[in-house]
Order: structure tokens, then sequence, then C-alpha cells
């Protein structure tokens, strides 16, 4: 045993003295990224040819990609097979301690914030494009994102302030705070979150509370997976305003829950077009 | 000699497992290669990088683990004169699983995650054998700590998961699951070091032989009860500690490999001790590869094996078994 | 010199001792038997003398030693106590739960010495166990599990057996057998044994000698003969009973009066 490990240790630095100084200013050729917002991102950029391996997390339009793991673990043999030269992690998608793995073994990781902002997203794609080779390019589309997203603003400014619930799951009732990036969606609109104030990000809350707060709108965003949670759930409760109104909305995950730019333009857009019908 | 023919095949079964792992895995590799990067350890490449740091150690891992808590399994079994008494009975795995669930909280990870994992083991078999050893260790006492302890601890890391964000309760799910993948740093010499320990266990054959007879029986043969239980009891609590903090919380193994050692080499621990390491050994490491190949290249969670398998297992031993002899 | 001495020994569990002043000695070789109602005390007395128990007064002596100062595992190599019947009989087979008599000899790792496994083997024969040796502990019946506890304590080399009830669950042939083996061993080994008994015949048949309890007391003792009569059973029992001779072997036998039969 001792043998062996003693190979081992040599291995490892042998592995990582050749891994380390190659890669680190050329474009990366073999990408493996480890959670469904980076394989957006590199469609965006328009670089998924170099692409090799993606979670199985990731929606369809990533076709023929080798599939690296899954949410519950990590393929650490298929990963290595596919001899990447970067490897894409995200706090919030990954485990601490398979990147630490990765690392030592020897691949280089580049691990990003979880993102529950706009300008962190915004900084994150940037960062991506720079990692790509395409500084440039992901700056003008931040770029166009942030005007389009000011435009529609502007467009719905001065509208009325309308009290705003957005329900992330049934059974618990589980909403999004301020510190999310659906409050910050929210905020941006003009309106305000029924929850704004309560400091974690996505609390559960009590079925009372949402009554007291008598909301005018109501989001209900369905299941990655794409099962619909029934409207009905709201259908008893006819003194909420958003329920009397008929003001009950029911949003794909895939729209609203992907952590990019121009998804959360295109979310922002989803909202408005519900929240005032016909201005944009 | 039906008992050393026994073994041979053990020892057979364990070479077996560690070959089959070895040649399967997350990846599809050809054999050839395999055996050439064994040939050859010093040489370099992806195959290289696979075998020697990928699958070798988690062998290693899956070994270790799989003995320990086979042979943990029997001393309990033994100590508490129970049949369903596994090593996580008194709360080792409650402990470990509060641990672990606070170091994710807290966003730690790697070794130091591991050793609070540990504390939180430590902190259970402390409350659940000082109770105990108020009562002089009675049987009873000290399963109903352990179902108490296991109780408590659950309680706090639902409280946990009820404030945490839902990334944070995602990973403690996964790691309750138990895994063989991503072990801390630092988890082979932790591993290493319980192999000493487990040398204790071996030595301890005879006092564990006297200690199923029961407390009275044992005490007339001229044990000292008390305090055999108690180092026991706290021996095996330890080992089973280092490995939830290694690898999480793998089901079945303490509980289903006792039983299939005892028919294959009798109860009497000189030889039930180490049949059970062999095969828990041998057991885990089969089971490992089998969640890596089954829906490559998705893995499932090792324990979804060692219950499936484990628990089909043991249902054709009792309808096999004649009603007396299951125990 | 007795093997066996119980000096003045008081002894109980809560608040109240069960057995008062307690004082008899046992002599070596032979049966000693010690016989009384339920609640007489017998089981804390054995309990005592097993060092179960800690006597509150008193001493018990082992051919002069104070017990209480003899380590258990001394002890155990010198007295054997024979279980009586369990619940959950362990998995060992049989030539395994015989060895484990040898414990009590050995140090911590021992293997099983050529004189350990003599012993082991004889015991096996003298019991009448060489077809079961390796059948389990949970296949026996009720007789033949109690042969195995008392070849185990035998295998333990003891100079003095103790046995608590050892007959009471046991078919007529098992309980003659068993008491025929300690008979006649204690015959031609010198061993002593020392029986807890409710059944008064056999403990007239086989005992030497006997020592009677009532309310945690030592009401007779003596021979069979001595201890056994009509008013002695009527005192410490509370039943009538009739006592006539055993013809074969010329000891007090107890006729029963059930109440249909006074007139």
């Amino acid at each position: 045993m001792r043998k062996i490990l003693g190979i081992l240790i040599v291995c490892t630095a042998a592995l990582s003295l050749w891994a380390l100084p190659c890669g680190a200013k050329e474009i990366p050729r073999r990408i493996v990224s480890l959670a469904p917002s980076f394989t957006r991102q590199i469609y965006d950029l328009k670089m998924q040819d170099r692409l090799v391996g993606i979670t199985s997390f990731c929606p369809k339009y990533a076709q023929g990609k080798e599939i690296i793991g899954s949410l519950t673990a990590l393929n650490f043999e298929k990963i290595c097979a596919l001899k990447p030269d970067l490897i894409l992690a995200s706090t919030d998608s990954n485990k601490k301690a398979d990147i630490e793995k990765l690392s030592s073994l020897g691949l280089a990781v580049e691990v990003f914030e979880g993102c529950e902002s706009f300008e962190c997203m915004c900084r994150g794609f940037i960062r991506l494009g720079d990692l790509l080779g395409k500084g440039k390019e992901a700056r003008s589309m931040v770029a166009d994102v942030r005007s389009r997203l000011d435009s529609m603003r502007s467009k719905i400014a001065g509208r009325q302030k309308l009290r705003v619930f957005w329900q992330m799951g049934t059974n618990p009732l589980v909403t999004a705070g301020d510190e999310t990036f659906t409050g910050e969606i929210i905020r941006l609109a003009g309106c305000e979150n029924i929850f704004s104030g309560v400091r974690t990000k996505y609390p559960r809350v009590n079925i009372e509370s949402v009554l007291t707060r008598n909301p005018e709108v109501i989001f209900i965003v369905s299941d990655m997976e794409g099962a619909r949670v029934p409207l009905s759930v709201w259908k008893p409760f006819k003194d909420i305003s958003a329920v009397k109104d008929g003001r009950v909305y029911v949003m794909s995950a895939d729209t609203v829950c992907q952590p990019t730019p121009a998804m959360f333009l295109k979310s922002f857009q989803a909202v408005i077009a519900r929240l005032y019908p016909g201005v944009i | 000699m039906r008992r050393a023919f026994v073994f041979i095949l053990l020892v057979l079964f364990c070479a077996a497992s560690v070959i089959l792992a070895l040649l399967t895995g997350g990846t599809e590799l050809p054999a050839g290669e395999i055996i050439r990067t064994l040939l050859h350890p010093s040489s370099e490449g992806v195959t290289h990088t696979l075998i020697w740091e990928l699958r070798i150690p988690r062998i290693f891992t899956a070994g270790i683990v799989g003995a320990a808590l086979a042979s943990c399994g029997v001393v309990f079994q033994a100590i508490l004169r129970n049949p369903l008494a596994e090593p996580y009975t008194l709360g080792v795995s409650g402990g470990g699983a509060l641990g672990a669930t606070i170091a994710i909280l807290l966003g730690i990870s790697g070794l130091p995650m591991a050793a609070i994992c540990f504390a939180g083991c430590c902190l259970s078999i402390a409350i659940v054998l000082g109770a105990a050893s108020l009562k002089r260790f009675t049987d009873s006492t000290l399963i109903l700590s352990g179902v108490i302890m296991s109780f408590i601890f659950s309680s706090a890391v639902m409280f946990i998961f009820s404030v945490a964000s839902s990334r944070e309760v995602h990973a403690s799910i996964l790691w309750l699951m138990g895994s063989l993948s991503a072990p801390p740093q630092g988890s082979i010499p932790m591993l290493l070091a319980t192999l000493p320990i487990m040398a204790v266990l071996l030595l301890s054959a005879k006092d564990l032989n006297l200690l199923s007879l029961g407390d009275e029986s044992s005490y007339h043969l001229g044990l000292n009860a008390k305090k055999a239980k108690g180092l026991l009891l706290l021996t095996a609590s330890l080992i089973t500690g280092v490995c939830v903090a290694v690898s999480g919380i793998i089901a079945f193994i303490g509980l289903v490999i006792p039983h299939l050692a005892r028919r294959l080499t009798g109860a009497d621990h000189r030889y039930l001790l180490p049949s059970s390491m062999l095969a828990g050994a041998g057991f885990l490491i089969l089971s490992d590869s089998i969640s890596q190949v089954l829906i490559r290249p998705l893995e499932l969670p090792v324990g979804v094996i060692t219950g499936l398998v484990g628990g089909v297992f043991f249902v054709l031993y009792l309808l096999k078994a004649r009603p007396a002899e299951v125990v | 010199m007795d093997i066996l001495t119980v000096e003045n020994v008081t002894a109980g569990y809560g608040k109240e001792p069960i057995i008062h002043d307690v004082t008899f000695g046992i002599p070596k070789g032979g049966i000693f038997g010690i016989i009384g109602p339920n609640g007489a005390g017998k089981t804390t007395l054995f309990k005592t003398i097993s060092k179960v128990l800690k006597p509150w007064k008193g001493v018990i002596r082992y051919v002069g030693n104070d017990i209480a100062k003899i380590s258990h595992k001394a002890y155990a190599a010198k007295v054997a106590v024979i279980p009586q019947f369990r619940t959950a009989p362990p998995p060992f087979t049989v030539e395994e739960f015989v060895s484990m008599g040898r414990y009590p000899h050995g140090g911590r790792l021992t293997r099983f010495t050529p004189e350990d496994r003599r012993i082991v083997e004889e015991n096996i024969r003298r019991l009448k166990l060489e077809h079961f040796r390796s059948k389990r502990m949970d296949n026996l019946s009720g007789g033949e599990m109690q042969r195995v506890f008392l070849a185990q304590g035998l295998a333990q080399s003891p100079e003095l057996i103790l046995m608590d009830e050892p007959t009471s669950h046991l078919d007529i042939t098992h309980k003659i057998r068993i008491l025929d083996v300690i008979s006649r061993l204690s015959r031609e080994t010198g061993l002593t044994a020392l029986i807890v008994l409710h059944d008064l015949n056999l403990a007239s048949a086989y005992c030497d000698f006997l020592v009677m309890m009532k309310h945690g007391r030592i009401h007779a003792r003596g021979s069979a003969n001595d201890v056994l009569t009509e008013e002695r059973i009527l005192e410490v029992y509370e039943t009538p009973v009739r006592i006539g001779e055993d013809p074969a072997i010329k000891k007090p036998h107890i006729f029963f009066l059930p109440q249909s039969s006074q007139k």
C-alpha cells in the first residue's frame, strides 16, 4: 500500500507540474460546463463548438455533448477522459469537495460566484467572455441588454406600482426575497414584492401572510422539468386582489430561472408583459 | 476444514471485486490499456490519471470503509445482542449528519468538514456511552439512548434545513446519501489510521464471544463486562465515525454483512470478524462499481446499491433460513 | 476444611435485606442443596455466593479466602455457575460453546492448548454431546441445552459448581440425567455442587446435605432425614404432607395431600 501511495504522490506532482503553465493565456479548446447557466452562456457567445461536456440537467438545445454528471454526482472519470483545458464551476450548483477534487487532479477550474443580481450576472458573463477570447462581444452584448432594459423601464415609468407575490413552490410555499434576481426584476419593474424586507433569499412563508398582504399580481414558477403547478390552488382565496382580478400567471422556470444577462432580460420582458399588458 | 475453504473463497471474492472495479468505472477503458498502466506506474496520460488517481484510491477507500462498517456491525450485534443492531444504532450517523450539515451551512468543506463531521459523531458517542455507563450499559438502555439521540440529531438537522438555502439543503441531502466519489482530502491517511484500531477489534474476539452470551454469563466466565463493553463500543463507534466523515452514511453493510458472514463461518468471533471484513470490503467495492456503471455516465449514490442489493440478499436469506436460525 | 463457608451474611437489593444472618458451611465433595418456599431468599443467597451480589454484612469464604477479595476471573477458574434456560440461545455450535468454558483459564489472546482441547472433549463425552457437537445451540431441546450448559461449566475445571434450579423446566428424564451426572462426578472426582432446588423429592434423593430457608433465614440444616419431616414442611411451606421412605434409596419421600384426599 505504501508503495502505491508513494507512486501516487510522485505522479500527482508530475501531473500538476505538467498541467500548470499551459493554457493560461490561450483560448480553451475543450470546455466542460458543470452548470446549465454556463452552457447557456457559451451558446450565447457562440462558442459551443468548444464545449465538450455538460451536465444532464441541460436543456435540449445542447445536442451532441458528452454528459459528465447529474445534480447528485459528477463523473470524474468522464471529465478526465475528455481532457478539458477549462472547467466552469459555480458555487451555486457545485459542491466545494468536487471542485477541490478536480483541482487536485491538475485540471483548470474557473469558479464563478452564484449570481442573484443583474450586475453579478453581467460581470460573470464578461468574465466568461474574456476567458473564451470573446471579451469584446460579451461587453457589447451586455451593453445591448442594458440599453434594452433601460428602454423597457422608461416605457413603464410612472405606471401604477403593483403589489406582487412571487411563488417559487407550492409545498412548501416558497417565495423570492429582495436579494434574488426575481426580487430585482420586481424592483426594476417599479413594483413591490409583498415580502420585501424579509432577509432570507428564498423564505418559506405562511399562506396566511400572503392573504394579509393582499397581492395584486401573483406569479407562479413551474418546475424546471415543466410540470405545471395548478392555478386552482388560489381559486378558493377570492379575497386576494390578484385572484379576484384574475391576475395569477404561471411562468416557466426555463424562462425565469437561468442566471444569465440575456435570460434576465427575457424574464424581465415576460414579467412586464403580464404586469402591464400592451405596453411592450 | 470447511472454514479454510470459506476464507479462501472470501479472499477470491475480494480479489475479484478489486479486479472488476479496476476494469470498470465511470468511463469505458480497454482492459489492455488498464493493465499497461498498472504495470508502468510512472507513465503519464489520461488512463494513468484515471487508474492511479481515481480508481485505485476509490477502491482502497471502498475496501476499508466496507471492512470497517462490517466489523463494527459485528461488534454492535454482539454487544447489544440484537440481530438488528448496526454501527449507526447508537446515533453515530445522526451526530455525523449534524456535523456535516453545520459544516455545509458554514461553507466549510474538505478536511475541516470531515473533522466537524467526526466531532459530531464523537458528541453522539459521548452522550450515549456516558448516559449508559451510569446504568451499567444494559442493552436496552444503550439501544434506547441511541434511538433518542438519532431523533434529536435528525430534528436538529431538519431545523437547519428549514432555515438554510435550498443549495445548502441539497448539498446536505447529497452528503447524507453516502458517496465514495469525492472523499475529503486526507481521507486516505484517516482510513489507514483505522487499520490498527480494527486490529484491536480482531484481538477482542474472545471478549465478544463472551459478551454475546449476556452480562451474567460473561461475568461468570471471568469477563469484566462493563469495561469490555464500554471499550469495544467506543472503539467501534470511533471507527464508524471516521467512515461517516469520509463517505457519508452508507447503509446496510453494517447490518447485513455480519449475518451473511455468520452463516458462512459461524458465530465464533475469531473467525466472524475477519470474514466480515473480507465480505464487507468486497461487497462495497462491488457495489461502488455497480453504482458507477449502471446508468453511466450518471452515477448512483452507493447507498442505493447497498440498500437494494443488501435488501434483496437479506430477504432471500430470511426465506431460506429456518426460523430458529435467524440470528 | 469446608470448601465454602457463609458467615453471618445479610444481603438484599433495595432498602430491606432479603436474607438475614445466614451461616453455614459446605463440605468438600458432595451435593449441597438449598430448599425453601418462593421468596425465602434462595436466589439471593445464591447470588451472593456466585459473586453477583455483595453481602451487606458478613463474609463468604472460599477455601478460607474472602471471595470479595478474589477477582471474579480467578473465582471463575474455580467456581462454575451453570446458567438456567434462556430465551435467546447464542448462535454458537455446541462445541464452540463448551470451549468457552476454558476462557477463565486463559489470557487475552489465548489459543486453545492441547490440554484445553482435551478437557473440552472429555466434557462433551461426559454429557453425551458427541452427536451434536456441530449443532447450533438454537436447534437444541431444553434438556439438551441444559446438558450443554453443564458441559461448559465443567469445562471450567471447577472445584465447585453452582446451579440455581437447573431442572425446573425439564422433563423427568432430563431431570434425572443431569442430577445423575453431577452425582457421579462428585463421587468420582470430588467435585462439590451447590444446587437450589424446588423439587423436594429430588433434593432428598440427590443431596448429601440440605439447608432449608424461610423468610431469609436458615430454618433447618442437615441430612435429608433430619430436614425433611412433616412438621418442618408444615412450618416452612405451610402445607401438610405425608413423609414416607423411598425403598430404593432409603431417603425420605414426600407424598402430597391434595385437598380431595384430606377427609
